[in-house]
């Protein structure tokens, strides 16, 4: 029974295709036997005209034999569409202006909503590019005596966060994007196709313009990125040390160091400073926005945090990765807790944050805070 | 109602048709021909449900057409039975066969 409606589907299926033999030969047929029959009627003695006449009458309507004999081979609903989506068709081409406009606000609403939920999927719905996004939480700073919800955070605030959390597995934070002045020391032959806007020959250097920001140690841990190249940034990075050090992105790497192999240990001038590279970081990652190409690393001096500064200007954006295993609302409760702690450390801390589980519009995070 | 009754004609029909081709391939024409011979005349299928039905018995596999000469040398579309046609038959016939019985039974009753 089954194969049997399977083999009359697919009957029905393909004989779509083959539609103008079989009409003729259901021309053929049907022309045998009206002749057949005149033959039979001429035989008994009517004349010729007659017989025709006769015959004809007998079979019946022509067209309807062949419409009932089409509706048992063919898919009749298929075809009935496909002949009224062709009259439609011919109906919109004898009225050009009509068609037009129509055909413009289709494409207008369809462009428009296309385009709108591109942007919403990308901002809104699509996970982060890093390892188990979900654990990755924006940390936010609330002052309710001056009224600031989610602000900064300030450079002692998340070392505290950073050294006494467990609900948070690592934290880290990254300062403003802003402009650096890229001095390529050194032969950088083979290097970029094309003059950059921009630059400009000083010596045997090129200087470039290029967008930075300042990290502390283990952010790109935090994001769960390895580095291209090299080892990255070192664990107390953001401490001044011997040198100062830069990851770069792979597209500065290829744009202005050459795409050089070697390129980890050489020095970068950055705004007059020698840094070494460190490190590079994968195609495509850039942070927090597109077209950042430095990562480097603050500058702090264990004297800072006596000062008053240190705890008290949120100029910083923390990030963190919750422990597995841990909640948002737990990691809010235990900062929350070590904010508490802190009240009386001097200086005196401002500030206190506060749980905001929403998607932040610019970084898609989830955010979760504490209090300090 | 008349859905059913026209289901019954029609798988009355198809099963004359089948009949009729077991005896051997035969073309449109030959097949009312011989429908009506058989049954004394008594039964004479129309042109306009012969070609859908034997459309329709193509379509399910159970006969199976080519082109071929006729008795008068004109081209003509032959039918034949089919493995599967022959399997159909014999279920109608058996099932038509009780169903008459049947119902000369309740008519034979007084």
């Amino acid at each position: 029974m089954i194969a049997d409606r399977v083999r009359s589907a697919l009957h029905r299926v393909t004989t779509l295709f083959r539609r103008p033999r079989r009409e003729a030969e259901l021309d053929d047929e049907l022309r045998f036997h009206l002749e057949a029959a005149i033959e039979e009627h001429v035989a008994r003695g009517m004349d010729p005209a007659a017989a025709r006449t006769a015959a004809l009458r007998e079979f019946g309507g022509v067209e309807q034999v062949k419409e009932a004999c089409r509706d048992e081979r063919g898919l009749p609903w298929l075809e009935t569409t496909a002949r009224d989506v062709r009259g439609a068709l011919r109906g919109l081409a004898r009225r050009p202006a009509f068609a037009t406009t129509a055909i413009l606000v289709l494409a207008l609403g369809i462009g428009a909503t296309t385009a709108i939920f591109s942007t919403v999927h990308g901002v809104l719905m699509a996970p982060l590019p890093y390892p188990e996004p979900d654990r990755l939480v924006a940390l936010w700073e609330h002052n309710e005596e001056r009224g600031w919800d989610r602000s900064n955070g300030s450079p002692a605030n998340v070392l505290d966060w950073r050294e006494r959390s467990r609900t948070l597995e690592s934290v880290s934070a990254h300062g403003w994007v802003h402009g650096w002045t890229l001095a390529s020391g050194g032969a950088s032959e083979g290097a970029s196709e094309g003059v950059s806007e921009g630059a400009s020959e000083s010596g045997s250097a090129r200087l470039e313009r290029v967008d930075g920001a300042e990290v502390m140690a283990g952010f790109f841990e935090v994001l769960g990125v390895r580095m291209q190249l090299g080892p990255g940034l070192a664990e107390n990075a953001h401490w001044r040390g011997e040198e100062r050090t830069v990851v770069v992105s792979d597209s500065l790497w290829r744009r202005l160091l050459g795409g050089d192999p070697g390129v980890v240990g050489r020095s970068v001038t950055l705004d007059g400073e020698a840094h070494t590279v460190v490190g590079v970081a994968p195609e495509g990652f850039s942070y927090p926005r597109e077209g950042v190409d430095l990562w480097v690393p603050f500058d702090w001096q264990p004297g800072f945090l006596q000062a008053t500064w240190f705890r008290q200007a949120h100029f910083i954006r923390p990030i963190g990765r919750l422990a597995p295993g841990t909640t948002v609302e737990q990691a809010t409760a235990e900062l929350a807790g070590i904010a508490a702690q802190l009240a009386g450390s001097t200086p005196r801390p401002t500030g206190a944050t506060v749980p905001a589980p929403r998607r932040s519009t610019s970084g898609r995070w989830a955010t979760c805070a504490g209090r300090s | 109602m008349s859905d059913s009754r026209s289901d019954l004609l029609q798988g009355t029909l198809d099963m004359l048709i089948l009949k009729t081709l077991a005896l051997g391939p035969m073309h449109g024409w030959g097949i009312t021909q011989r429908i009506r011979q058989l049954s004394d005349d008594v039964l004479q299928v129309q042109q306009g449900s012969l070609y859908p039905a034997v459309h329709r018995l193509e379509r399910r596999g159970w006969v199976k057409a080519s082109w071929g000469t006729s008795e008068n040398n004109r081209r003509a579309k032959f039918y034949q039975l089919t493995v599967a046609g022959r399997r159909h038959l014999d279920e109608e016939t058996e099932s038509w066969e009780r169903l008459s019985t049947a119902i000369a039974q309740v008519l034979g009753t007084t």
